[in-house]
């Protein structure tokens, strides 16, 4: 992939230790996955940033490559994917997604 | 992309395991699929999740296949 996409990503993921790539933003996301996979991290007391894709045709193709994950919503934690929204939920429902997140913020 | 060729393609990649896909808005482009397979044995969920995202990965690039939901679990 483009090496200034790689470096925007990267930058970005340095923002904070919880980052969402989404369709639309946490208060007004675009896609039912996108408000899914915010849902859990709200209800995990995340606190995380997040990067709107629509709003970049770049990005939004250079997310896919990043990580070798084909679709939005991502979920970093310290700069490693997590998953999409399924595998976020099903760390939320199993309780997991609050213990990383709470890890995340402690260093 | 119809449901009966993304089972297909599913059941070619998890021969041993078990394949159910939802349609879930009747627009063949909204897809649940569950998947029961020994192949997801002992791995990390993100990758399982990536080899199945994978089998779909020009569809999903061309919107063909605008969303796809994932359950992969190695037994019942």
């Amino acid at each position: 992939m483009n090496e200034i996409v790689k470096k925007r990503i990267d930058e970005m993921l340095e923002q904070s230790p919880v980052f969402v790539f989404m369709k639309g933003t946490p208060e007004f996301p675009m896609c039912g996955f996108s408000a899914r996979a915010v849902g859990a991290l709200k209800a995990s007391n995340a606190r995380f940033s997040s990067f709107n894709v629509l709003d970049d045709d770049e990005i939004r193709e250079g997310v896919r490559h990043y990580a070798n994950f084909p679709t939005i919503p991502q979920i970093y934690i310290k700069k490693q994917l997590v998953g999409g929204s399924d595998i976020v939920m099903e760390l939320y429902e199993s309780g997991e997604l609050q213990k990383m997140v709470k890890d995340s913020a402690g260093n | 992309m119809s449901p009966q060729s993304m089972k297909e393609r599913l059941e070619k990649a998890y021969p041993e395991g078990t394949v159910e896909v939802e349609d879930l808005t009747g627009t063949e482009d909204h897809y649940q699929v569950r998947i029961v397979a020994k192949a997801f044995e002992g791995k990390p969920l993100l990758e399982c999740h990536r080899a199945v995202l994978g089998l779909f990965d020009l569809e999903l690039k061309s919107g063909e296949v605008h969303a796809l939901s994932i359950k992969t679990k190695a037994k019942e």
